[in-house]
């Protein structure tokens, strides 16, 4: 047999394969001729950090974002899927993060929401029900799923609902299903629930990509696992032989810690103290102090309370119970409007959606919290709102070439700082930042740094959540890492890895 | 932190216009009115400006005092930012040059300090620092800089150890790496490299794209470099990428002692005028 006789034979074995895919945005290299080979009928897991790529490569395959470079083969044979609904007529089927069924619908008309045509359940022009019905529990019995067809979804557990989700998928006779965080959303129970159907469905012969920074579930449910680490596959292992410290080695690279703008200055009095915060059961008993010139980080999973508690020491949720001190004096922001008076500067985690005016200039979005400073009585003195504008542009060397200039025309980066600027304006004590620099580009993380450490600097106090764990390692004096909306426990900069935050925080 | 170069801004802008008032210097460099008025102060004392009613008008008689010698915003704001860095009780050299100068006008109030220089500059800077212990390397004069180089100044350095090395250089540019002006001060400076634990570079942004007549190292060869905001986003990447911090000073305004004029209320939605911002 020649050598070319064997390949052939290998790549048989495989049922997908993407080759050298490599993905960029901007300057910002996502994907770096990265490499997975799929087993048929296997669950195969990706394992990797937040930010490492996970979700941008299974987009790829889905569709849904154009690769840069690189190759897709399914049996062996390359393939071109360059859309969601050329992905679909391929059998490639993703199963999305957050949870994505009509609530007000019911389980059958949920399932064949997108298939009435490719059921044949399309009578005269008309959906008949009762095949959907049928069809729904043909499906039901294939999988072991215990559902009736006629409920409405949203009277259903998210475990249930979720299950709701993958039938709809499955309805589509999928070859490969992507399940991207599953679990995200689910209790401990429903995982376990969830993890026992995916084993059934896996007795049908599907192929399935499992995509989790859950290392337990990875370990749980996956036969073989490709750890995926900034843009790379570092290696694919099968799980009976994958140990947990090492599972964690990979996933976690070389030491980066000293790339990060540390001014390593001492944190100094008390500034903002929180006791027992909770939030029905979202957050449940969260204490803790920050200081002035402190950076404190705070790591954890999506859905372990990171963004609640922002929120509500924001005053955007009100606690059910516990108690915030600023400088020693008890609090309580009931408005964001109160927060802003106390010195409470919040930049959201999502900048497009819910920090910036999106349609608005760039001017209108740095003066939308100093409308107070620029305004005489109820006009806006727009003399003086042009000069504030540029005086914060200056500032922060925020790359705008005019003040009308729509936000969403700026580079990531800018409008972040812009998204900073307005918060810049003088009364600042406590900056609320969640995830702030991601899917910036190298030079604006580096410049957001600076901008944390001259906010620190004047005595500010910062709180930071972050995924990129090497970042908040690099940039804080202490980090708590939350778990199931409580802090599972605390770490000093110095002695913080990301190990030890991983395992905290997956517990 | 980072007063004294906002402040050399105002100075600019007044020797610019001759008068100002508060609400446009306020605006333009992006700081409260409050911060504005204390900066004036300052100015006041230094007998710079007279003050006005809302504003301030330059004194006559303070032309540009030695034009040569003023030193630009940008290098202030290394000088401070790079302070920062230093801590008490270490043992650091200080290389030669305006930039290093400013660092050292930063380092006056620290404790148990050692500073080795070779720029009588630096020296009489920290002449009068009661904390700091400083020492000259000796060496020949570069003509016109007052910083010592050659055999003697090599010969200075032969059995020290610091814990930091801060310098200025010449140039710095991704295929040269750093510059220095001479032969004499890249041979002394790559010397000073093996003789310490950490190596500082601190240049103002101009410097950079820059290369001068004598190699002195390698980009990699620091683990921390200060310079300003505009420098370009090509070194912050090759920086960030290679594992050496970048330091960017930003503005900031100090923040009130809460004791003083405190009205924050948490309750209450309707606080009266600003509440906040910041004093000396």
């Amino acid at each position: 047999m020649s050598g070319g006789a064997v390949t052939m034979m290998e790549e048989r074995n495989y049922v997908l394969e993407m080759r050298d895919i490599s993905k960029s945005y901007y300057k910002n290299v996502v994907l770096d001729r990265i490499n997975l080979r799929v087993k048929p009928g296997e669950i195969h897991g990706l394992l990797g950090k937040n930010g490492a790529g996970k979700t941008t490569l299974v987009n790829i395959l889905y569709g849904a974002v154009p690769k840069d470079s690189g190759e897709i083969l399914l049996n062996g044979r390359p393939v071109e899927v360059n859309t969601v609904g050329k992905a679909r007529r391929l059998g490639i089927i993703k199963i999305h993060q957050e949870l994505n069924v009509f609530p007000k619908l019911t389980v059958a008309e949920n399932i064949f929401v997108n298939a009435y045509h490719e059921r044949n359940l399309v009578r005269r022009g008309l959906i008949d029900w009762e095949a959907a019905v049928e069809e729904a529990l043909k499906l039901f019995a294939q999988l072991h799923f215990p559902l009736d067809p006629r409920r409405k979804v949203g009277s259903l557990g998210v475990a249930q609902q979720q299950m709701v989700a993958i039938a709809r998928a499955l309805a589509a006779n999928p070859k490969i299903l992507i399940l991207d965080e599953p679990t995200a959303a689910l209790n401990e129970q429903e995982t376990e629930y969830f993890l026992r159907m995916l084993e059934k469905i896996q007795k049908t012969g599907v192929t399935m990509l499992y995509i989790s920074h859950r290392l337990r579930e990875i370990k749980l449910i996956a036969d073989r696992v490709t750890v995926i680490r900034d843009g790379r596959d570092v290696a694919t292992i099968p799980t009976p032989s994958l140990e947990e410290e090492k599972a964690i080695k990979l996933m976690v690279g070389l030491e980066t810690k000293s790339r990060y703008p540390n001014l390593g200055l001492p944190a100094k009095k008390e500034l903002l103290r929180i006791e027992n915060l909770s939030v029905g059961n979202i957050l449940r008993g969260i204490s803790f102090t920050l200081h002035e010139g402190e950076t404190l980080g705070i790591a954890g999973l999506a859905g372990s309370g990171r963004t609640t508690l922002m929120k509500t020491v924001f005053g955007l949720l009100k606690p059910t119970s516990g108690r915030i001190f600023l400088r020693g004096r008890e609090i309580r922001p009931n408005t964001v409007r109160q927060a802003i008076k106390l010195g409470f500067a919040y930049v959201m985690e999502d900048r497009l959606a819910e920090g910036l005016f999106i349609n608005r200039s760039v001017m209108e979005n740095i003066s939308s919290i100093n409308l107070e400073r620029i305004s005489k009585g109820r006009l806006i003195n727009n003399e003086l709102e042009k000069k504030i504008a540029w005086g914060l542009i200056r500032r922060l060397h925020i790359n705008v070439r005019a003040l009308e200039q729509k936000i969403q025309t700026l580079s990531g980066g800018n409008q972040q700082k812009c998204l900073l600027a307005k918060w810049l304006l003088g009364d600042g004590l406590i900056y609320l930042l969640d995830e702030p620099t991601a899917g910036l580009d190298m030079a604006s993380k580096v410049d957001i740094y600076n901008i944390l450490n001259s906010i620190v600097c004047r005595g500010a106090g910062v709180i930071m959540i972050s995924s990129d764990l090497s970042e908040l390692i690099g940039m804080c004096h202490r980090i708590l890492v939350m778990h199931n909306g409580a802090i599972s426990g605390e770490l000093r900069g110095e002695e913080a890895t990301e190990e030890k935050i991983i395992k905290l925080a997956s517990r | 932190m980072f007063a004294a170069a906002r402040q050399e801004r105002i100075k600019e802008l007044l020797l610019k216009h001759k008068q100002f008032d508060v609400v446009s210097l306020a605006a333009m460099l992006g700081v409260t009115e409050v911060t504005i008025r204390r900066d004036l102060d300052k100015l006041e004392q230094e007998g710079f400006i007279i003050k006005t009613h809302g504003g301030a008008i330059l004194k006559e008689v303070s032309s540009p005092p030695n034009q040569a010698e003023r030193v630009p915003p940008e290098i202030i704001e290394i000088g401070e930012a790079t302070a920062l860095l230093v801590n008490n009780n270490e043992a650091i050299f200080l290389g030669g040059g305006l930039t290093c100068t400013q660092v050292a006008t930063n380092l006056q109030t620290k404790q148990r300090l050692t500073v080795m220089t070779n720029d009588l500059k630096v020296a009489l800077e920290l002449n009068n620092a009661p904390g700091v212990f400083c020492s000259v390397t000796g060496g020949n004069s570069l003509q016109g800089s007052g910083v010592l180089v050659g055999e003697l100044a090599l010969r200075a350095i032969e059995e020290v150890h610091f814990h930091k090395v801060i310098l200025t250089v010449s140039g710095i540019s991704l295929a040269n790496g750093y510059t220095a002006n001479t032969v004499e001060e890249a041979t002394f400076y790559r010397h000073l490299l093996t003789r310490c634990d950490e190596l500082i570079i601190v240049a103002d942004y101009q410097k950079f794209d820059k290369t001068g007549f004598s190699r002195i190292a390698d980009l990699k060869a620091a683990q921390k470099v200060v310079t300003n905001k505009e420098v370009g986003d090509d070194y912050k990447e090759y920086y960030f990428q290679n594992n050496i911090k970048l330091f960017t000073p930003y503005e900031v305004e100090e923040i009130k002692e809460p004791d003083q004029t405190d009205e924050r209320r948490g309750g209450d939605d309707d606080g009266g005028k600003k509440l906040r911002s910041g004093n000396a």
